[in-house]
């Protein structure tokens, strides 16, 4: 506690903005974050609105929920609801929906699906339930991947397999530098992705690009010093791969589990809802642990993605920075999260779920 | 006029010369490398411009050059166009103005080319009028242009006939969305049927053969077959059987133009219909002494022949068994001549059992349509980045020595190129091996596909827009100049017209040239007499920061032409290269680019080092070899790549 409450100190907070404040240069500067947590935070303690003006924080696709393809979200609703299986995953992917229902739905309609907070509740479940097949809807980013690479590797309940959805955040990165209109001048990144990964995976972007980048924790001075960091490379003319988040991250993260995602998952081309198929950006269990993939043990293939998004849905443009959520008709309309429209207003990590939230006007 | 969200509907012939001149111009030199002949274009002449360097008018050999190239342009253009509005007519006879644009539920941006350039999608066959009426209307201006008197700036010759280009690629998908639509072609659907390419040993029944590009006339014949029970054998020649086997999955596609002369001469036709376009001249003497009959039923293709249209069918069916040839303008009336006339020719000629040129080549998948926007979600990222290396569209004119286009397919394909193709190109790959049937039609890397006839090209260009749409969110609508810009700049397309020789064939060259696609053209590409090659000297802009950045341009060149396939594969590696590549999609095409290269002239490219922009690009495996080899070479940087100064954001790196 007593860390947290020194991370949101109104002091150091004031230093933070001061010093960001004095280095901010006289031309705009956009930098982006890439994670949902980040967005939480930014938006539940008004970081915009202390930032001067010329420097904007606008949120990419950090949202692991937001960007689980539509057709992943069938595939999960065609084991609950027609393959007899007990489908465990994480909360908000109960709520998202592809184009012909959610999960909750689903479960409404007679499926059985539970709500995990750890992938590894899945096992209990396996175990108390050893004569129905479970599968676990795993959907995330790096962090989430290094827990079931160890639970795939150590889990022995022969009823257990997994419908893995998980991303990489790298290479969604160096997709936005080629979307283009998007003029970002840094990012910071996940601090518990490069707690995991390390840093060096994201030299390229200053080396190649000249992208400053800077790794942030979840406190609002974590980001403040991220957005100070990115700030200081910009007016020093020097693109470098920094860490803002030194008590937790290690310039090469945490070796044993890279090693266990390294063991258990190949990586593939994957779909990011609203954006598409980015190439190296995504897991799949390698071929020996084929048998826990639930893909191949019931045999299903995915389906052609026909429509990803509703139409007149904005989220495509959300989550890639194109636009803010007040700049999407839907945004607090139609589309709120009682009533969600579109998946940036299902999930927590969701943008539009964090602004509605702590309705901030900018 | 123009605002911002549709900034360049419609334009008129000079309405993007500043991209044409100013950018495209400025990036790449136009090079002439036919010998200068004589002018004759005016009374004036002839003009030999030996003895001092204008004509008798005042042009210099710069516009008189640049002049030819407008005149084959839109004369390409004009076929093109003229083939759209009498297919266009044809189609809106039988099936009415209010026919609407259907491109099947997966298509959601039914017509990217009108779109972009027209600035709106057309809903009904009678709304493609109105798209048609312009491009009419541009090509009308466009010739003017070459009169006595009017245009004598190169570049401005030059910037006109990338304007014929740009309304030929229009005409071309005014033609085949309407077929599509009208005639109920395949919507973009995968797993396309294969069908065999030739026709099988003796003849069985009467046949008729059709020759040129309107598919009504074919699907008329059709339907009255089918609607009579008759059996009667329908085939045609490239085009026409393109797109008659997309209605039809009956008709034999027996062979492209490169087997005209064969069939021909063959006998094997009962009757040959003619319709416009790549039809021998010497058709009617040859088929005459074959014994086949002929059914001129174009206007553009009249060849002298006596007009029978307003006679009835029954008299021209007599008049023909003695004339052999004439001219029926009403298609209707010409299908149902044709087959009486092929079920009497065949119970009566001497030569019934005659046998066909070749025995069966092999398969090709039916023309599938457009691109799905599921399929462009697909590849759209993988593009941009560089990680598929590229999408190569053959297209064009066919060639004798099949095996160079074959090869190339083949070799590109392993490599995880997205090949298309369309046209006699898609008939010679099918005559030369099973590659159709190795291969799926999804659009995605490693995949093959057939978009159809020659007009199906339309469906390339729409989904490099389609890219360019998915992943800028760039509106589209009257937009052409954000939108070549960047695919220009991040989209990596090459199109390959390895045997064309007609103006048509030059005028989608330089529809896709301005469109920011470069072309390759084969050995005898020299003869269209114009290449675009990029300038050493040259830079683009990095939007984000502001900077520009000197580099030589990517693509290297906008139009050049091949020796032989292996320096065309070696162009094609090098012109898919784009300024927005990853560090690991220009890992991908270098090592392409350095494999080809190395066996077209046995050494590494000497170019590397204005190819990688850091050690990040430079593959793994090779990267030692390749750092001792890179003299005086500095490190750049990857940059968020524009060649237009209002996309960039407004201040240069670090000044405040």
């Amino acid at each position: 506690m007593e860390v947290i409450n020194l991370y949101r100190d109104k002091s150091i907070v004031e230093k933070a903005l001061s010093a960001i404040r004095s280095i901010s240069p006289a031309f705009p500067v956009k930098i982006m974050h890439v994670c949902g947590t980040h967005e939480n935070v930014i938006s539940r303690f008004g970081v915009r609105e202390f930032l001067p003006e010329g420097v904007s924080v606008i949120a990419g696709p950090g949202c692991p929920v937001c960007v689980c393809p539509s057709q992943d979200i069938e595939l999960s609703r065609e084991f609950a609801l027609n393959r007899g299986v007990i489908l465990a995953t994480f909360g908000d992917m109960v709520k998202v929906s592809s184009l012909n229902g959610s999960l909750s739905e689903a479960k409404a309609d007679g499926a059985d699906i539970r709500v995990v907070y750890s992938p590894f509740d899945t096992i209990r479940i396996a175990e108390e339930n050893s004569d129905r097949e479970v599968v676990l809807f795993s959907v995330g980013f790096e962090t989430t991947a290094c827990g079931v690479a160890t639970m795939v590797q150590s889990a022995n309940c022969r009823n257990l397999s997994f419908l893995i959805s998980h991303r990489l955040i790298p290479p969604a990165m160096e997709f936005l530098l080629g979307v283009g209109d998007l003029y970002i001048d840094g990012f910071i990144i996940p601090g518990h992705v490069t707690t995991v990964m390390g840093l060096e995976e994201y030299n390229v972007f200053p080396e190649a690009y000249r992208m400053p980048v800077v790794a942030a924790g979840f406190e609002p001075v974590d980001i403040l010093m991220g957005i100070f960091m990115v700030l200081r490379q910009i007016k020093e003319k020097k693109a470098g791969c920094e860490n803002a988040y030194t008590r937790a991250v290690k310039e090469k993260g945490n070796p044993k589990a890279k090693e266990a995602i390294a063991e258990v998952f190949d990586v593939v081309s994957s779909y990011w809802r609203g954006i598409g198929k980015i190439p190296r950006s995504g897991l799949v269990l390698k071929e020996k642990y084929r048998d826990k993939d639930a893909r191949y043990r019931f045999d299903l293939s995915e389906s052609e993605p026909v429509i990803d998004l509703n139409p007149g849905c904005s989220c495509h443009l959300i989550m890639i920075g194109k636009i803010e959520p007040l700049e999407c008709p839907l945004f607090s309309r139609t589309c709120t999260p009682q009533t969600p429209y579109g998946p940036c207003m299902v999930s927590f990590e969701g943008t539009c779920n964090a602004w509605y939230r702590y309705r901030r006007e900018y | 006029m123009f605002n911002k969200s549709c900034p360049n509907p419609s334009p008129d012939i000079t309405d993007l010369r500043d991209w044409d001149i100013n950018i495209l111009l400025k990036t790449y030199t136009p090079e002439y490398p036919k010998p200068m002949k004589n002018c004759s274009l005016c009374a004036l002449g002839p003009c030999g411009f030996a003895k001092d360097n204008h004509g008798k008018c005042g042009i210099d050999k710069e516009g008189l050059k640049a002049r030819e190239i407008l005149l084959d342009s839109t004369i390409g253009a004009s076929g093109h166009t003229s083939f759209a509005r009498r297919l266009l007519d044809d189609l809106i006879s039988r099936y009415g103005r209010d026919c609407p644009v259907d491109m099947g539920e997966w298509v959601r941006i039914k017509t990217p080319l009108i779109t972009l350039i027209f600035g709106k999608s057309p809903k009904t066959l009678g709304e493609m009028e109105e798209v048609l009426s312009y491009v009419e209307r541009g090509i009308t201006h466009l010739l003017s242009s070459i009169n006595y008197g009017t245009e004598a700036s190169g570049e401005d010759f030059i910037s006109k006939a990338l304007h014929a280009g740009m309304l030929d690629s229009l005409a071309l998908e005014v033609a085949d969305i309407s077929q599509i639509s009208a005639l109920n072609f395949p919507k973009g659907a995968s797993d396309s049927p294969l069908i065999q390419v030739g026709l099988d040993g003796n003849k069985k029944k009467p046949f008729i053969l059709i020759i040129g590009h309107n598919s009504v006339i074919g699907t008329d014949i059709v339907h009255i077959l089918e609607e009579k029970g008759l059996d009667v054998d329908i085939g045609a020649l490239c085009c026409a059987a393109s797109d008659l086997s997309r209605h039809y999955s009956g008709a034999r596609l027996i062979g492209n133009q490169a087997d005209q002369l064969d069939f021909i001469k063959s006998g094997i036709a009962d009757v040959i219909i003619l319709d416009a376009q790549c039809i021998r001249p010497d058709v009617i003497n040859l088929a005459r002494k074959a014994g086949s009959l002929i059914i001129a039923t174009s206007p553009e293709t009249a060849l002298g022949l006596k007009d029978f249209t307003t006679h009835s069918s029954e008299k021209v069916i007599e008049i023909l068994s003695s004339e052999r040839a004439g001219i029926i303008f009403d298609k209707k009336k010409a299908a149902d001549i044709a087959i009486n006339s092929a079920i009497e020719s065949y119970r009566t000629k001497s030569i019934s059992n005659g046998s066909t040129p070749n025995s069966y080549y092999g398969s090709i998948r039916i023309g599938r349509g457009p691109v799905r926007d599921s399929e462009i979600r697909g590849v759209a990222p993988s593009i941009v980045m560089g990680e598929i290396p590229g999408i190569v569209g053959f297209f064009g004119c066919p060639e004798k020595d099949r095996s160079d286009i074959y090869k190339m397919a083949e070799e590109l394909l392993k490599r995880g190129y997205i090949v298309a193709t369309g046209g006699c190109s898609s008939i010679d790959l099918a005559k030369a091996g099973d590659i159709f049937k190795q291969h799926r039609d999804t659009f995605d890397s490693g995949n093959l596909i057939n978009f159809g006839s020659c007009v199906s090209a339309s469906h390339l260009l729409g989904a490099c827009i389609k890219i360019a749409s998915v992943v800028s969110h760039r509106p589209i609508e009257g937009n052409y100049i954000e939108i070549a810009d960047y695919i220009l700049n991040r989209v990596g397309a090459v199109l390959v017209l390895w045997g064309a020789f007609t103006q048509k064939a030059f005028a989608g060259t330089l529809g896709a040239v301005r469109l920011g696609i470069p072309v390759i053209l084969g050995p005898r590409g020299k003869g269209y007499s114009l290449n675009l090659s990029g300038k050493r000297e040259s830079s683009v802009f990095d939007a984000r920061i502001g900077d520009r950045m000197n580099t030589i341009p990517h693509p290297s060149h906008l139009i050049v032409h091949a020796r032989n396939r292996e320096e065309a594969l070696a162009l094609i590696s090098r012109l898919c290269i784009r300024h927005s590549d990853t560090t690991q999609g220009r890992k991908i095409k270098l090592r392409n680019y350095m494999e080809f290269y190395k066996n077209a002239r046995g050494e590494n490219p000497p170019d590397l080092g204005d190819l990688i922009r850091t050690e990040y690009d430079i593959p793994d495996e090779i990267k030692t070899e390749i750092l001792h080899i890179l003299h005086d070479w500095t490190p750049g940087w990857i940059p968020d790549p524009t060649l237009l100064s209002d996309k960039i954001r407004g201040r240069v790196h670090g000044s405040y």
